[in-house]
């Protein structure tokens, strides 16, 4: 799939997010996700999921269609082409 | 970001919002009419920075509009002020750890070129204790002392008629950093003994971005740290001497000076219920505090800002979920002010709401209500 990606900043230099806009929402996301470590929360007004797999994490509201990429600090630049290969991959149906 | 009014806004210590009624129609209709006389009007022109300035006067307590130079922040104001300042290497000037990076950065630069810069620790909340200002002004016999008016991450205002008049019977000139307070509480710069100040248009004054500048008293001439063209005495080589010019060069934002008169002229007509803003404030900061959130709770005089972190949940995580799920517009980290949050002990940053005279008591109660569903679901 295609996406959109910006580095979102925060106050540290070191900050490793990214938004990631894609054409499907995180829960559908959540379905490539599967040997993920997968927390939901539908107690929200608009209910969140986390994915993580080591210190790796994507999040982001379900039902929205920009989720956030945490890149841990070793390896990051690694980690991330990976990430974004993987999202290439990825095939949907539009 | 289309449907505006879905979205609870307490960001106001960054960037006001909504602004006062008038202004976008202000710089729209200047943005359609025939540009300023930059400098050379008549008689019969209207002179938009002349009108701010003396608003601006008025609300500081400045006699004369002309010792308030126009720029585009505080920042730019701050700049002025600080590298504009006599000062010679080896120099010593004394700043607090509750101040921005707007001036933590200029200072740092002149600490480069040889000026000695102490930089004072704040209290738990953010202010500057009087015995600490008068221990480093026997000890350094400093130039100058940098002090922000309130801080940005705690919205304790210091005590600035005492800290400036400490500082005065030491021979130190004082540059006061109004940001924060300027359209929130009373300020009398004249009154107080400052020397500079640099305030800005788009927080509490309910202006536009792009606004802002610096007060200079009477007799005190800094060296133009921006140069370049005044639509006046353009065969001079150097600016012109006489305040505000010695300080503008360039063409003004007329546009967004035209929304921040609107502003400044609503204001004047709709004073503030300062009561009112305290209670919602207040309400806020206990109603954090009993859902077990450690929350910055200053006494005395505050800025409408309250600044707290969950224990136990990341503020990053906290603030996706608030902005996410509730369409909670605010702040986390360090608010560009990192120095302060060793004294205050939230090393790693906090959640910083802050308050308008438009925010309302229901806004507060959802604030509270979507904070007590993170701290149940413990994220």
């Amino acid at each position: 799939m295609n996406y959109i990606c910006k580095k979102v900043e925060n106050c540290f230099a070191e900050a490793r997010t990214y938004e990631y806009k894609l054409p499907i929402t995180g829960a559908e996301l959540l379905v490539y996700l599967k040997d993920w470590e997968i927390r939901e929360n539908h107690k929200f007004r608009r209910p969140v999921f986390s994915a993580k797999q080591g210190a790796l994490e994507i999040k982001g509201i379900l039902a929205s269609n920009v989720v956030k990429v945490n890149y841990t600090a070793k390896g990051w630049e690694e980690e991330k082409e990976q990430i974004e290969a993987w999202m290439e991959k990825i095939e949907v149906e539009l | 970001m289309s449907d505006y009014k879905a979205y609870i806004y307490m960001n106001n210590a960054a960037t006001s919002w909504p602004k006062a009624p008038g202004v976008a129609e202000a710089m729209a209709e200047s943005v359609c009419a025939i540009p300023g006389e930059a400098n050379r009007g008549g008689v019969e022109d209207f002179d938009v920075f002349m009108e701010v300035r003396k608003e601006l006067a008025a609300l500081m307590g400045v006699s004369d509009p002309l010792q308030i130079a126009l720029g585009c922040n505080s920042t730019w104001g701050l700049n002025q002020a600080i590298f504009g300042y006599p000062l010679s290497k080896g120099d010593t000037i004394l700043y607090t750890k509750a101040e921005h990076n707007a001036v933590l950065r200029p200072v740092h630069r002149l600490m480069q070129k040889g000026i000695q810069a102490v930089a004072l620790p704040v209290n738990q909340v953010g202010r500057l204790e009087i015995s600490t200002l008068r221990k480093a002004l026997e000890e350094y016999k400093p130039k100058l002392l940098i002090l922000t008016h309130a801080s940005n991450v705690t919205g304790a205002i210091q005590d600035a008629e005492v800290l400036v008049k400490e500082a005065k019977e030491a021979n130190t000139a004082v540059l006061l950093d109004v940001s924060q307070t300027l359209g929130c509480v009373q300020v009398k710069l004249e009154e107080w003994g400052v020397d500079m100040a640099a305030f800005t248009g788009h927080k509490y004054l309910l202006g536009p971005q792009g606004t802002g500048g610096v007060y200079v008293r009477p007799g005190l001439e800094l060296i133009p740290h921006i140069i370049g063209g005044t639509g006046i005495k353009s065969d001079q080589k150097e600016m012109p001497e006489e305040m505000p010019l010695h300080l503008e060069a360039g063409t003004g934002n007329e546009p967004s000076y035209h929304g921040l008169l609107a502003a400044l002229r609503w204001s004047i007509e709709h004073p503030a219920d300062a009561e009112a803003l305290h209670a919602r404030t207040n309400r806020l900061s206990r109603g954090l505090e009993e859902l077990g959130c450690k929350v910055i709770v200053p006494e005395g005089v505050t800025t409408p800002v309250v600044s707290f972190i969950i224990p136990g949940i990341s503020s990053a995580d906290a603030a996706d979920i608030l902005t996410g799920s509730y369409d909670i517009i605010l702040r986390t980290g360090l608010h560009c002010a990192p120095d302060i949050m060793e004294d205050i002990q939230m090393p790693g940053g906090t959640i910083r709401l802050s308050l308008s005279r438009f925010t309302t008591e229901e806004e507060v109660e959802t604030v509270l209500e979507a904070v007590q569903e993170l701290v149940e679901s413990g994220v």
